[in-house]
């Protein structure tokens, strides 16, 4: 009885800690960093806008005194296409895409651009066009 | 027939007291580290503008199941080492320790296996070959699987945790090989070690000299300090 019990709580751990908790939603993830960039190559600015997460919408606004709409296709965020390779790991996700990399979290209305336009540095977090504060 | 029932409801209360107290004291720890632990995650997604999660959303998280993994396995650990090592080596007055000069496996007389078992003793005791050899081992076998499979949730959840943290820094997450090496594995791992090993370390020590009337832990309280393996 007792061995059954350590047993079953022990499998339930690798179970959840297999999963990383709750199956990760990296189709989520992956369409938020399509949409971004498709509506940046779409010239749809305001689209582009609303996929921002608030820190880095908020950021973006207060680093150029415009709003978002108006400056957001002239950062310099590379075009980008298909994406390539996808990492979700609670509610943190990189989408690696053809052009750029893009980092996202999950929020309640959905998955937000955190950071986008960024390149990879060796030992450093990467350094991206936009991003949070 | 019905005072019949609650006695024997009774008795298995009373007979089981130990375990029972222990496992309700278990599920209130664990309720209350879940409960904390959501609150310390939403507290630090307001810090940094993330969405709160839910307590559901939590539980099934790798943050919550690397913290208790890394629990479970470093007491697995200590009563496993516990377990195996007074085989062999004896604390002089500890009533944790057999008797100076006792150390060793025993003899199947002693241990009352094969032919030396009893008429009540456990049927993988009586059986002989491998079922007595692996009956002979069982708890330290089981302590062992626990311990492995906590380590290995540590793990899991652990690079799932930590790689969550390195993408909301903006770093590259790593794969399970490169948090095998990496200091956060290891730091949870030595961190929880230590204490355990602390622990188990000032028990047998400690009851040397000091005691505890009444409890099986300690010796008699007038038992002289070089007396080792009585239990009071």
């Amino acid at each position: 009885m007792t061995v059954r019990t350590v047993a079953a709580a022990v499998f339930a751990v690798l179970v959840l800690a297999g999963c990383g908790g709750i199956a990760p939603d990296r189709v989520g993830a992956e369409q938020a960093a399509r949409d971004f960039h498709t509506a940046l190559a779409e010239g749809s600015s305001a689209r582009a806008c609303g996929l921002l997460a608030p820190r880095t919408l908020q950021e973006l606004e207060d680093s150029t005194g415009k709003s978002c709409g108006t400056v957001v296709d002239k950062q310099g965020i590379p075009r980008a296409q298909e994406p390539e390779t996808v990492d979700v790991y609670g509610n943190n996700a990189r989408v690696v895409l053809r052009g750029d990399i893009v980092f996202l979290s999950q929020f309640g209305s959905g998955w937000k651009v955190v950071a986008a336009g960024c390149e990879p540095r060796h030992d450093r977090p990467y350094n991206c066009i936009v991003k949070g504060g | 027939m019905s005072s019949a029932r609650s006695r024997t409801l009774r008795e298995t209360v009373r007979d089981n007291g130990l375990g029972l107290v222990f496992g309700a004291l278990l599920l209130l720890a664990l309720l209350g580290q879940a409960f904390t632990g959501q609150a310390e995650i939403n507290s630090q997604a307001d810090t940094l503008g993330l969405a709160h999660v839910s307590f559901w959303e939590y539980v099934t998280s790798s943050n919550f199941t690397v913290d208790v993994a890394e629990n479970w396995q470093s007491e697995y650990l200590q009563f496993l080492l516990y377990i195996l090592l007074t085989v062999w080596l004896v604390q002089r007055g500890s009533p944790e320790s057999k008797k100076v000069g006792a150390s060793g496996r025993g003899s199947d007389r002693e241990q009352k296996v094969g032919r030396y078992a009893e008429e009540d003793s456990p049927k993988w005791a009586k059986a002989g070959g491998w079922r007595t050899r692996i009956f002979s081992h069982s708890l330290v076998l089981v302590m062992g699987l626990v311990f492995l499979g906590s380590w290995l949730a540590q793990l899991v959840a652990g690079r799932s945790a930590y790689n969550s943290q390195q993408l909301s820094n903006l770093e590259d997450p790593v794969s399970l090989g490169g948090y095998l090496m990496a200091p956060d594995f290891w730091n949870r791992t030595l961190q929880n070690w230590q204490s355990e090993l602390l622990a188990v370390g000032s028990m047998a020590v400690l009851s040397v000299y000091l005691r505890e009337r009444g409890s099986p832990e300690s010796k008699p309280v007038g038992a002289p300090h070089d007396e080792t393996a009585v239990e009071g």
